[in-house]
C-alpha cells in the first residue's frame, strides 16, 4: 500500500466509527460499538506504524487529498495533508494513547446507559485531533481546533443529568473560547500577512522578516492565548481540573494525553515563526514557569485522586510551556510524550481504583488498596516515579532535559521549576501512599466490595506501564550516549536553539534529584502511610488552606472579572440597555414586522392589482431607463 | 433533440395508458421514459442534433440546466400516486402534462432563437396551468389555476411584445445573429423580455401570483413549480444574457443588481409573518431568486456554475419542503405553521429531512446552501458589488429567523403524539436529496468539477 492509502487509513476510520456509532449506536450491542469504536485507532496506529517504518520522510510531504472549494480570485482551500517527522511522531501518540483508552473504556464504561454516545464522542475527538496534526493549511487546523474543543466539552459534561458537571463542561468550554478568540484573531492575521493558508507557504515567506517584527510578535501572542486555554496554562488554566467531572478515561485521553497537548504542538509546528519573536517566547516561558509552580503548589492540598492528578496535569504542560519559552521545542515534545505515557497511566489507574470502589474519589476515604488491588497499585507506583522524574523512568529523561534547557537560558526560571519538582515528588507520594498503604478508611461495605479491575481495564495499563518505563530512553543526555532518538527524529521539523550546560551540573542535578526523591519519599511514607481520616482536616494552617482553596483562584477571577462584569452587566441591562440600546435594536425588529404585517395587504388576491403593480414596476423600469435614473 | 423526441413519445403513451383499467404501470413507465432521456443527454447522444435550423443547442450550460429539469422531475414523478389515495384517478394525465412541461423546459433552457424561447415557455406554462388545477375539487385549486393562468398569459403577452419589438429592431428572431446593433428601441426590448421572464421566476415586483399560486395548488405541483419552473426560467434568462451580453449596457447590470436587493429585501421582510407554511416557502423561493440573480452580474460561461450550484442547492431544498408539507397536509388538512409542531415526534425522518433542507434554504454551513451563497455572493464582491453582498448578507440572517422557526416548531413537544408513517419508496427520494444536499455542501468540488 503506498503513502496515500497510509494516510486514509489514519484519517478516515475514526470518522467512520463516529458516523456509525453516533447514529445507528442506540441499535447496536455493546460488543459492537466499543469493537467498532477500536477499529479507528488501532488501524490509524498500524498505518502510522507503516508510514515510519516504510517512508524516510526526510522532506516534509503535503499530500492533497481533496480540492474543498476556490474562493476569492482563486485561492484554493484544500483538504490536504502535512506529514513530516513531527506529525508522524504526534500521531504515534495520538493513536498509541487513544486506542489503548478506546480498550480501557470498554470496560470501565461497559454498565453505562450512554456507551456507543460515549465511543462516538472518543471516536470524533481521536478525528479532530488527528486533523489538527495532520492538516496542512489553517482551516483545517482550526477545524480540529474546535473539534476537539467540541467534543471535550461534550465529554466532560458526558453525564449531563447532574449540573454540576454541565457547568463545568460550560466552563471548559467558555475558559477555550477565550483561548480560541486569540487563536482565531492570530491565524486571520498569518493569512493576512502572507496571503495565503498553507503552513508550508507561509513558513517559506518567514525569511524576509526581521526578528520581533511587530506584527510577528503580535501574531505569536494571540497564538499563545490560544496555545493557554487549550493546554491550560495562567490565566486560563481553572477549566481543566473541572474537566474531571468527565469519565475518567476522558481525563486520561483529553485532559491528560492529547488534547492539552494542542497547544504544544501549535507552537512546536509553528516553532520557526515563534523564533522570529524572542519577546513572546519569553512570555511563554515565564507563564510556563508560573504555571508550573502555582499548580503544583495547589495539587499539595488536593484530597480528591483526579483532582491531584489534575493539577499535576497542569503543572506538566507548564514544563512544556516553559520548554518552548525557552526554544527548546524538541524537549517539549519530548516531554508531551513521555507525559502522554505516564500521565494516561496514572489516571487510567486511578480509574481503575476508582472503578473497584465504586465511584469513590476521595482519598480521605481509601488507603491499604494495596492488598486488593496489586496490579494497580504497581503500575501507579510505576506512574508515580515516572511523573517524579526518578531515573530510570519515562519522565526523568525528559523533565531533566527541561530543567537543563530552561538553566541555559535563565537561572531563576530553573529554581522555580526545581521547586515545584519537589512539590511535585511530595503530592505525588502522598497520593500513592494515602492510596494504596496504610489502613482502609472508607466505610466497611465498600472494602468488602473493592477488587480488581478486568483484565480489559488492566491490559491497557500494563501496556502504558511498560511505555513509562522504557519511554525515556528514546532521549537520553549527552552524557549517557550520542543518541537523542527524539531529537534526530525531529531535527528536520523543528529549529531549535542550542542549548548546552557543563556536564558538572548534569551529574550534580541528577544527584541532587535522586537524594531528594529518596527523602521525600521518605518522608511522606512515615506521614502518609499511617494517616488517618482526621488527619486530612487537621491540617488547617493558613497556607494549607489556602492550597486547598486553589490560592481562591476561582473566587478571585469571580472577584475580579464575573463580579464587576456582572454589576456592570445588570446596570447595563437595566439602565442602558432597556433606556439606550433596546430602542435602537428591537427598533428594525419591530420595524420590519411592522412592515411585513403592512405589506400583507399588497398581497390581497385580487389579480387586477396584481396585473397593474406588473405593469408599474415594468414602467418604473423603462422610466428609470429612459432617463438613465 | 433526441431527449426532446423520447419524453414526447412517452407522454403521449403515457396519456393512451390513462385508458387501461390498470394504473400502476402509468408512473413507473414515466419515470422509465424521463430516466431514458435523461440518459440520451448525460451520454451525447447526438442524434438529430441539428434540428430546428439550429435554432436550438442542448450543450454546455444548457445540457445542465435540461439533466437538472430531468433529475428533479424524477423526483417529483413517484409522489404523483398520492393523488390516487385522495380518490382521484387522472394520473396518466398528471404525469402526461407534467412530461410535457418538462419539453418546454428544455426548449426554455437551451433556445438561441426567441421563438423556441415562446414556444417552449407555453408548453411549460400551459401544462402548469392545468396542474395547478389537479386537485379539481377544491375551490383552492381551481382559483390558483384560474389566477396563474390569467397572470401567465398576460406575462406571455409582454415576453412576445418584446420578441416583436426585438424583431423590428433587427428583423430576426436569433439572439446571436450579427444584425445586432446597440440602440434604444433594442434595450427596451430585452427590458420587456427580461420582465416577462423575471414574471416566471417570480422576482419582485412581478412575483404577486407567486404565494396565492403556490398556497392553493396541490402541493406536489407547487413543489414542481418552485423546482422545475424556477429552474427553467433562470435557464432561459442565463441563455438570454449569455447569448446577447456584449449587447447589453451596464445599465441593465445595474438594474439587475437593483432587482435582487429589491427581491431579496421585499421576500424576506413579507416571509415573516406568514402563517402558512407554503406561503412561507414560496416567500423564501423569491428571495432565493433574488440571491440566484446576484449570480447574474458579472457573467461569463466560466462562471455559470456558480448559478447552477446554487439552483441546485435551491431546488434539493425546496423540493424536500414541499414534499414534506404535502405529507404533514396529508395528516393534518393544512398547512399552518402549527400543524408543524411536533413533527418530530410524530415522523422523526420527516423532520429531520425538513430542518436539513431548511437549514440549506437558510444557508447554514455544511448543507448545499451555505456553498451555495458563498459562491454566488464571492462573485459579486470580486465585482466589487459590495454594498449589494453586506446587504444580502443582512437578509440571509433575517431569512434565518422564519426558517428557524419552523424548526423549532417541529421540534417542540406536542400534547399529542400521532404516529405517522412514510412508505419506503418516498422515504427513499427524500433520503436521496438531503444526502445530496449535505454531500454538495460537504464537498462542493465533486459538483462544482461537473458542471464546469
Amino acid at each position: 500500500m503506498n503513502f496515500e492509502g497510509y494516510i486514509h487509513l489514519i484519517l478516515w476510520p475514526t470518522l467512520i466509527g463516529f458516523l456509525i456509532n453516533g447514529i445507528f449506536g442506540s441499535k447496536l450491542s455493546r460488543k459492537m460499538s466499543g469493537v467498532i469504536a477500536c477499529i479507528g485507532p488501532l488501524t490509524g496506529l498500524l498505518a502510522t506504524s507503516m508510514i515510519y517504518l516504510t517512508q524516510p520522510l526526510l522532506e516534509a510531504k503535503t499530500v492533497i487529498i481533496y480540492n474543498w472549494f476556490t474562493i476569492g480570485l482563486g485561492n484554493p482551500v484544500n483538504f490536504s495533508v502535512y506529514f513530516d517527522h513531527l506529525t508522524v511522531l504526534m500521531l504515534f501518540i495520538i493513536t498509541g494513547v487513544g486506542s489503548l483508552i478506546h480498550i480501557y473504556s470498554i470496560g470501565y464504561m461497559k454498565d453505562d446507559p450512554g456507551f456507543s454516545r460515549f465511543f462516538a464522542y472518543l471516536n470524533l475527538f481521536l478525528f479532530s485531533m488527528i486533523l489538527l496534526v495532520t492538516g496542512s493549511n489553517l482551516v483545517l487546523l482550526f477545524a480540529g481546533w474546535e473539534g476537539v474543543g467540541l467534543c471535550s466539552f461534550l465529554l466532560i459534561g458526558f453525564w449531563f443529568k447532574n449540573t454540576e458537571y454541565n457547568k463545568a463542561a460550560r466552563k471548559a468550554f467558555v475558559m477555550n473560547r477565550i483561548g480560541d478568540l486569540g487563536f482565531i484573531l492570530g491565524v486571520f492575521l498569518l493569512a493576512l500577512k502572507f496571503n495565503s493558508i498553507e503552513i508550508v507557504k507561509i513558513q517559506e515567506s518567514f525569511g524576509e522578516i526581521a526578528k520581533n517584527d511587530p506584527t510577528i510578535v503580535l501574531i505569536t501572542l494571540l497564538l499563545f492565548l490560544g496555545v493557554c486555554g487549550k493546554s491550560a496554562q495562567i490565566p486560563l488554566f481553572t477549566w481543566l481540573p473541572d474537566a474531571m467531572a468527565g469519565p475518567t478515561p476522558v481525563s486520561a485521553l483529553i485532559h491528560a494525553a492529547t488534547m492539552v497537548t494542542a497547544g504544544i504542538y501549535l507552537v512546536a509546528r509553528m516553532s520557526i515563526l515563534f523564533n522570529l519573536a524572542p519577546f513572546t517566547l519569553n512570555i511563554i516561558m515565564w507563564t510556563g514557569v508560573i504555571t508550573a509552580i502555582v499548580s503544583a503548589s495547589i495539587a499539595l492540598k488536593q484530597n480528591d485522586i483526579k483532582k491531584v492528578l489534575a493539577y499535576s496535569t497542569v503543572s506538566q504542560l507548564g514544563y512544556m510551556a516553559s520548554a518552548l519559552g525557552v526554544a527548546a521545542y524538541t524537549t517539549a515534545i519530548f516531554h508531551v510524550m513521555t507525559h502522554a505515557f505516564f500521565k494516561a497511566l496514572l489516571f487510567l489507574a486511578a480509574g481503575s481504583v476508582i472503578h473497584g470502589l465504586q465511584g469513590e474519589q476521595d482519598i480521605k476515604n481509601m488507603g491499604g488498596l494495596k492488598s486488593k488491588m496489586k496490579v494497580s497499585q504497581i503500575v501507579f507506583l510505576i506512574g508515580t516515579l515516572a511523573i517524579v522524574g526518578c531515573p530510570p523512568f519515562a519522565g526523568f529523561f525528559s523533565k531533566d532535559e527541561i530543567l537543563a534547557s530552561v538553566y541555559s537560558w535563565s537561572f531563576w526560571g530553573f529554581v522555580v521549576l526545581a521547586f515545584s519538582s519537589v512539590f511535585t515528588a511530595w503530592y505525588m507520594f502522598r497520593l500513592y501512599f494515602s492510596t494504596f498503604h496504610g489502613n482502609y478508611r472508607g466505610t466497611q461495605h465498600t472494602w468488602e466490595h473493592a477488587h480488581e479491575s478486568p483484565w480489559i481495564i488492566l491490559f491497557p495499563l500494563l501496556v502504558l506501564a511498560f511505555l513509562s518505563i522504557i519511554g525515556g530512553f528514546a532521549g537520553m543526555p549527552e552524557i549517557l550516549s550520542h543518541h537523542h532518538l527524539v531529537k534526530e527524529y525531529l531535527k528536520f521539523s523543528m529549529v531549535d536553539h542550542t542549548h548546552t550546560v557543563s556536564h558538572l551540573f548534569e551529574y550534580s542535578l541528577w544527584g541532587i534529584t535522586v537524594v531528594a526523591l529518596l527523602i521525600i519519599g521518605i518522608l511522606s511514607y512515615r506521614k502518609y502511610s499511617t494517616i488517618k481520616k482526621e488527619d486530612f482536616e487537621k491540617e488547617e494552617d493558613i497556607i494549607s488552606k489556602i492550597l486547598a482553596n486553589k490560592y481562591y483562584l476561582d473566587e478571585i477571577y469571580s472577584i475580579i472579572f464575573s463580579r464587576p462584569l456582572k454589576s456592570l452587566g445588570s446596570w447595563f441591562k437595566n439602565v442602558f440597555e432597556r433606556n439606550g440600546i433596546d430602542i435602537y435594536v428591537k427598533a428594525p425588529g419591530a420595524l420590519l414586522n411592522k412592515a411585513s404585517l403592512e405589506l400583507k395587504p399588497l398581497q390581497s388576491g385580487n389579480i387586477s392589482w396584481y396585473m397593474i403593480s406588473i405593469l408599474l414596476g415594468f414602467l418604473a423600469f423603462a422610466i428609470l431607463f429612459i432617463f438613465k435614473f | 433533440m433526441l431527449s426532446i423526441a423520447i419524453l414526447t413519445i412517452t407522454a403521449t403513451l403515457v396519456l393512451f395508458l390513462g385508458f387501461s383499467k390498470n394504473r400502476d404501470l402509468i408512473l413507473p413507465f414515466s419515470a422509465a421514459g424521463v430516466g431514458v432521456a435523461a440518459l440520451c443527454l448525460l451520454t451525447n447522444q447526438s442524434l438529430w442534433n441539428e434540428w430546428f435550423m439550429n435554432m436550438m443547442n442542448i450543450s454546455g450550460p444548457s445540457k445542465a440546466f435540461s439533466v437538472l429539469i430531468l433529475g428533479l422531475s424524477l423526483c417529483i414523478i413517484p409522489f404523483i400516486n398520492e393523488f390516487r389515495r385522495r380518490g382521484t384517478e387522472e394520473i396518466a394525465d398528471f404525469s402526461g402534462l407534467l412530461i410535457f412541461s418538462l419539453i418546454g423546459g428544455i426548449m426554455m433552457v437551451s433556445y438561441s432563437d426567441l421563438m423556441i424561447l415562446f414556444l417552449g415557455l407555453e408548453i411549460l406554462s400551459i401544462a402548469m396551468y392545468i396542474l395547478a388545477g389537479a386537485d379539481r375539487k377544491r375551490l383552492n385549486s381551481n382559483e390558483a389555476s384560474l389566477k396563474y393562468f390569467i397572470l401567465g398569459a398576460f406575462a406571455s403577452a409582454i415576453l412576445l411584445f418584446g420578441i416583436a419589438l426585438f424583431y423590428a429592431c433587427t428583423a430576426s428572431f436569433r439572439l446571436d445573429a450579427e444584425v445586432l446593433q446597440n440602440s434604444t428601441l433594442l434595450n427596451l426590448s430585452f427590458l420587456i423580455i427580461f420582465s416577462g421572464l423575471a414574471f416566471k421566476i417570480a422576482l419582485v415586483p412581478f412575483h404577486f401570483w407567486a404565494p396565492d399560486v403556490y398556497q392553493g395548488t396541490p402541493t406536489i405541483f407547487t413543489a414542481t413549480m418552485a423546482t422545475i419552473v424556477k429552474v427553467s426560467a433562470f435557464g432561459a434568462l442565463f441563455q438570454f444574457i449569455s447569448l446577447c451580453n456584449h449587447h447589453m449596457t451596464e445599465w441593465i447590470y445595474w438594474l439587475l443588481s437593483l432587482i435582487a436587493l429589491t427581491t431579496i429585501v421585499f421576500s424576506n421582510i413579507l416571509a415573516l409573518q406568514q402563517k402558512s407554511v407554503k406561503r412561507m416557502l414560496a416567500y423564501s423561493g423569491i428571495s432565493q431568486a433574488g440571491f440566484i440573480l446576484i449570480g447574474f452580474l458579472n457573467l461569463s460561461p466560466e462562471k455559470s456554475w456558480s448559478i447552477l450550484y446554487y439552483l441546485f442547492a435551491y431546488s434539493t431544498a425546496s423540493l424536500v419542503c414541499f414534499l414534506v408539507v404535502h405529507f404533514v397536509e396529508e395528516k393534518s388538512f393544512n398547512d399552518d405553521h402549527s400543524s408543524f409542531r411536533g413533527l418530530y415526534f410524530n415522523n422523526p425522518f420527516l423532520a429531520i429531512v425538513m430542518s436539513i433542507a431548511l437549514i440549506s434554504l437558510g444557508g447554514g454551513p455544511l448543507t448545499a446552501g451555505f456553498m451555495a451563497k458563498l459562491f454566488v455572493l464571492n462573485n459579486a464582491a470580486i465585482a466589487g458589488n459590495i454594498a449589494l453582498v453586506v446587504f444580502a448578507l443582512i437578509f440571509a440572517v433575517l431569512s434565518l429567523y422564519y426558517y428557524f422557526r419552523l424548526i423549532n416548531q417541529m421540534f417542540s413537544h406536542s400534547n399529542e403524539i400521532k404516529s405517522w408513517s412514510i412508505e419506503y419508496p418516498y422515504a427513499g427520494i427524500l433520503t436521496v436529496l438531503s444526502i445530496g444536499t449535505i454531500i454538495a455542501g460537504i464537498l462542493p468540488n465533486i459538483l462544482v468539477d461537473l458542471l464546469k
